[in-house]
């Protein structure tokens, strides 16, 4: 096992340190601190023992508390674990009532079910619209959404659904990072994720939509959405 | 003349020193969801100038080419990328390649803006920094010397060399207009190639003669924006257009490369 030769833990309002040491549960061997940085993950997941143990002492090396982890733990639940045993808590975040989108965990959830098995239909609100209008409106929006993306980009299908769910969007809630993506997927080897795309900027309709389109109408390599992607430049000039 | 990307920085100025822990907790829960592996915390310490102690954290990828860090001023993330694959790039294949400007973009608005947020703060500045390194024959690395700097006709042409001009540019973020720096920073000189494997700190493996390019889109010092952690979303994934835009102005003398966006 290859974990924490030492950590630094700031405490809760001060400075002073914490060392951390971890020990697989069958030797009792602790590992003293040496360095002024630690590792928490990686150690601990790829132990052979089923469990360690997590000691932590205080600036003067006296144990203040130890906790017990399995193998695999993820070093989030072990920062957590952590946290318990040097009595730091975390507040709990009050949510307002009524949000379609409870948290980062659910969004991600919610919406990328609904990008798989919700079909789009046109005329009609694609349930990730929603979803998305609301998280937009949240702050770190932007990076929820990003993060939407980047889940459900090896799927042709989701990201097809994603723009057009996007498009149905104003491009007031969208100006100054869909266009990134965009120029992203319209590279992308899938007709269908092309034309997802070339539907979200036909309807957003701003200059900078207008350029990528032209920009794509210049390679695109189907013959029917590159007549498509004509029509649209011209409908929009 | 082959031209690849080398490194890219986001960079998001922020005070940390009054966190509360679980952004810490939070923070590595979300990177685990990166889908970039089993991200290593590490605590750091250290001086900054002026002798004031700080603590940091550092998050690395396993194959340490993702790098993010919170420092009591500052959050961000810097990329090595890896050597692009060959033929169109295609968001079907498994990986995704993450080694274009925009795709470092994406990564990075989302880390740092998820940070910002799980902080409660906000950014007083903004930055970018895209670096590609050229390598071509010593006659070929000549050109841009020639273009950039005038030197004594006594001397050979010099084997290592800076060049570095810095502008005021405002920009458009959304409605907002921001007052940035664009730097264009070249140097000619040897710089190492490094192997980056899974689970192992980066090997050095040679020394490479070659020319540095850097561009560097920041807001500017004597500003003190405000900007929430959706500004800086759009600034970064803005950037990668800036960068492109702004190195295309210059007549480097490059010949035959391709730009590394």
């Amino acid at each position: 096992m290859r974990l924490l030769t030492n950590a630094t833990f700031p405490s809760r309002g001060e400075e002073s340190a914490y060392g951390v040491a971890i020990s697989p549960v069958a030797s009792r061997r602790f590992y003293t601190a040496e360095r002024s940085w630690c590792r928490t993950s990686g150690a601990v997941l790829e132990s052979a023992r089923p469990q360690v143990i997590v000691s932590v002492t205080n600036p003067m090396g006296h144990a203040i508390g130890e906790t017990v982890c399995s193998a695999g733990t993820s070093s989030a639940d072990l920062l957590t674990q952590l946290f318990e045993v040097l009595q730091i808590t975390q507040p709990a975040e009050a949510e307002p009532q009524g949000r379609v989108v409870p948290d980062y965990e659910g969004f991600l959830s919610t919406a990328t079910t609904s990008l798989k098995e919700v079909p789009f239909e046109d005329g009609e609100l694609h349930p990730v619209t929603t979803i998305l209008s609301e998280v937009l409106e949240r702050d770190a929006g932007v990076a929820w959404v990003l993060a939407l993306w980047q889940a459900s980009k090896h799927a042709p299908g989701m990201v097809a659904t994603f723009f057009r769910a996007l498009g149905q969007l104003p491009i007031s809630a969208v100006r100054g990072w869909v266009h990134g993506i965009a120029q992203i997927a319209l590279k992308s080897p899938s007709v269908r994720v092309r034309e997802g795309v070339v539907t979200a900027l036909e309807s957003w309709g701003d200059p900078r939509s207008l350029q990528l389109l032209k920009s794509r109408g210049e390679t695109e390599t189907s013959p029917w959405l590159r007549r498509y992607i004509a029509e649209v430049i011209t409908d929009l000039h | 003349m082959s031209e690849t990307s080398t490194k890219f920085q986001a960079v998001a100025f922020a005070t940390t020193t009054n966190t509360p822990h679980r952004g810490i907790v939070d923070l590595a829960r979300h990177l685990e969801t990166a889908g970039l592996g089993e991200w290593q915390l590490s605590l750091i310490t250290g001086t900054a100038p002026g002798q004031t102690p700080f603590t940091g954290h550092e998050y690395r990828s396993p194959d340490h080419r993702w790098i993010y860090r919170i420092l009591p001023t500052q959050l961000s993330v810097l990329h090595i990328p890896a050597a692009r694959s060959q033929g169109p790039p295609s968001i079907d294949q498994q990986p995704v390649p993450l080694d274009s400007p925009l795709d470092f973009a994406v990564q990075s608005a989302r880390i740092l803006s998820f940070g910002l947020q799980r902080y409660g703060v906000r950014a007083s500045r903004a930055a970018v920094l895209l670096t590609s390194l050229s390598t071509a024959s010593a006659e070929d690395l000549a050109a841009p010397c020639h273009k950039l700097l005038r030197t004594p006709s006594a001397f050979p042409t010099p084997f290592e060399w800076n060049y570095r001009v810095a502008y005021r540019q405002d920009r458009l973020l959304g409605e907002r207009q921001l007052a940035t720096n664009s730097i264009l920073s070249v140097r000619r000189g040897q710089f190492t190639q490094q192997a980056h494997l899974p689970g192992h700190a980066p090997v050095a493996l040679a020394q490479i003669s070659g020319l540095e390019l850097t561009t560097d889109i920041n807001t500017v010092s004597e500003e003190s924006y405000s900007l929430t952690s959706d500004d800086v979303s759009r600034f970064i994934m803005e950037s990668p257009n800036w960068h492109s835009e702004f190195r295309d102005t210059f007549d480097i003398g490059l010949a035959g490369s391709e730009s590394a966006t």
